[in-house]
């Protein structure tokens, strides 16, 4: 569970990181205690407590499959009204940069795919948690292993499984194509490893695991709650919706057709 | 001290007017709105919501007042909600709104009655019943029996200097022979003597103003107090030379350094100062950092890329905090 804030808890030092970004009206601190260092997030307004809400609840399910007790909370909430205050530990780590595309990012994509395989659960109904927002921006790498982190766009039971695992293998796709209309040898190769590396075991189930882009696709446009205002401020803040409807059907065939080998 | 007793100190000792806005007596007038305009937007609010009339009347306007990336610096007062507040300068409420959702009460000081008066439209409409408003002159400010807890002085001190009308559209880069007395520090420092003395002993001020040594004022950007170039980083006598020549005033809108500022607030008797840099102004703040921070993960905020390019150089790698464009100071009793 979170723990709440209390005022003997003020900070040595406050930094404002992110202003109202991507039009919400949630606003970004790093906050210093002593040597320890935490991400704050606040908002003084009904829609802005509504994304800090749903941040609150992804980082409690995450945190009780990635650090299950007796690891103390890693994140402390605190509501009134329409006034909301969460610090989340501050994770140090490596970052892979999606703009360079599927191959410099492969290792990164990799162990993404294997620590989605590890903490989110299948389920006979195929429906499971989804982050909204899995991309190389918001996972780290350290020495203690693979951190998701931004739960913003958090839904409990929100899509199939492995939606989130292939959201990250097409944005980082399509981020390296640069407006190239083909893929390259490489990354077709890259492509069908990784999401053969998901699908292992028969990971993915029905029309994501048939028509993956399309069906993540269809998914985003018929659950645009999830990502409200991103949406609505413009297109290429969810990438993956800017694939033409030939690259798409490219790019599940060049997948069905490893599958099917 | 709770809010019901400075409020009860506000009905003893100053008028109540037709709008429900204290008055001391003041005749002064600063403005971005040159008069006509403001009557306009006055008039407007008779029949329209103070937005609707604002978007109607003075659409740049809108978020100015009511963006809400201007409160994101509230965050460094660390308040509990429990707070008494003065907002000095108060204008259009683009603070007061927002503080006076988070605290208690806050009492609201401005000398332009008119920017009270759509403020006080503002406090009516989204329910904030803990808003006071008093239209006093900002340099001969009431001394309160009854103190607060925290006190705002944003993009304010460096106007203090100037009396009677200032019509910001007639005002910048024009010509108008004005006579001032005494010297712009003097002002400045009585007046954060005055915002000490209504303060509670461990009370805090946050003050917010552009850096005197902003990198772009090197660069020959044009001071936004007065549309001159170069007025802020010459010596002050120099700066005055150039002031008269150009728009045959001198030059009163004294801004100050990382430094020159925290002496300003400790000799006005504030016990401490933490200064913080502000990227790409204090206004719509973007990246708030602690003077202290050694900036080695500073990320420039988006603009061009000859801009992110020239403030990645002066601030990650030669860390040349004291080139930042606005400061942030939070000074305690």
């Amino acid at each position: 569970m979170a723990r709440p804030l209390h005022h003997r808890d003020r900070p040595d030092m406050i930094e404002l990181l992110n202003n109202c970004a991507h039009g919400k009206e949630v606003y970004t601190y790093l906050v210093t205690r002593g040597e320890k260092k935490y991400l704050r997030k606040t908002s003084h307004t009904i829609d802005g407590t509504f994304i800090l809400d749903r941040e609150a609840r992804g980082w409690e399910w995450y945190q009780a499959r990635r650090y299950p007790p007796p690891a103390p909370s890693r994140i402390r909430y605190e509501k009134r009204n329409e006034h909301s205050i969460l610090e989340a530990e501050w994770i140090e780590g490596s970052k892979g940069l999606y703009t360079k595309g599927l191959g410099p990012n492969a290792q990164w994509i990799e162990q993404a795919i294997m620590h989605y395989r590890e903490v989110w659960p299948r389920s006979d109904k195929n429906r499971v948690p989804l982050h909204g927002d899995f991309s190389l921006d918001n996972i780290l790498f350290n020495s203690t292993g693979t951190h998701v982190i931004d739960w913003e766009h958090f839904a409990e039971e929100g899509g199939p499984w492995g939606f989130d695992a292939l959201y990250l293998l097409f944005e980082t796709l399509w981020s390296g194509m640069k407006g190239r209309s083909h893929l390259t040898s490489g990354e077709t190769r890259d492509l069908r490893r990784l999401f053969k590396l998901l699908d292992k075991n028969s990971g993915l189930i029905g029309p994501i695991k048939k028509t993956p882009l399309k069906t993540i696709k269809e998914f985003i446009r018929s659950h645009q709650n999830f990502w409200g205002s991103q949406l609505e401020i413009k297109d290429c803040k969810l990438p993956v919706l800017l694939f033409s409807e030939a690259q798409t059907n490219q790019i599940d065939a060049l997948i069905n057709c490893e599958v099917a080998e | 001290m709770t809010s019901e007793t400075l409020l009860s100190e506000m009905e003893n000792r100053f008028r109540v007017n037709a709008d429900g806005i204290f008055e001391a007596g003041n005749t002064n007038y600063w403005s971005n709105l040159n008069k006509e305009e403001n009557k306009e937007l006055i008039e407007a609010l008779k029949s329209k919501p103070a937005r609707q009339a604002l978007r109607e009347k003075q659409p740049w306007l809108e978020n100015v007042i009511y963006s809400p990336k201007r409160q994101a610096g509230l965050e460094l007062l660390e308040l509990t909600g429990e707070e008494t507040c003065i907002d000095y300068g108060c204008m259009w409420g683009a603070l007061t709104i927002p503080l006076a959702q988070r605290t208690r009460f806050v009492l609201g000081i401005d000398q332009t009655l008119d920017s009270l008066r759509f403020l006080k439209a503002r406090t009516l409409e989204s329910g904030c019943g803990n808003v006071a408003l008093l239209n006093a002159d900002l340099k001969s400010m009431p001394i309160l029996s009854h103190k607060a807890h925290v006190a705002i002085v944003n993009g304010v001190l460096e106007w203090i200097p100037e009396s009677g009308t200032v019509e910001l559209k007639k005002f910048h880069g024009h010509r108008a022979e004005r006579t001032y007395q005494g010297s712009p520090r003097d002002h400045q420092k009585s007046f954060l003597i005055r915002v000490r003395e209504n303060l509670v002993p461990g009370g805090k001020l946050y003050l917010a103003i552009e850096n005197r040594y902003a990198y772009d004022m090197f660069l020959g950007a044009k001071d936004p107090h007065n549309s001159l170039r170069f007025t802020t980083i010459l010596p002050r006598k120099m700066a005055g030379l150039l002031s008269r020549f150009q728009l045959k005033r001198p030059y009163v809108n004294w801004l100050y350094s990382f430094k020159e500022l925290e002496k300003l607030l400790i000799e006005a008797g504030f016990s401490s100062v933490d200064s913080y840099l502000c990227f790409p102004d204090y206004r719509f703040p973007e990246r708030i950092v602690p003077y202290s921070n050694d900036l080695a993960d500073f990320d420039p905020f988006r603009g061009s890329a000859t801009r992110q390019k020239l403030e990645k150089a002066l601030f990650k790698i030669m860390r040349l905090r004291w080139l930042a464009r606005s400061i942030i100071a939070i000074a305690r009793t």
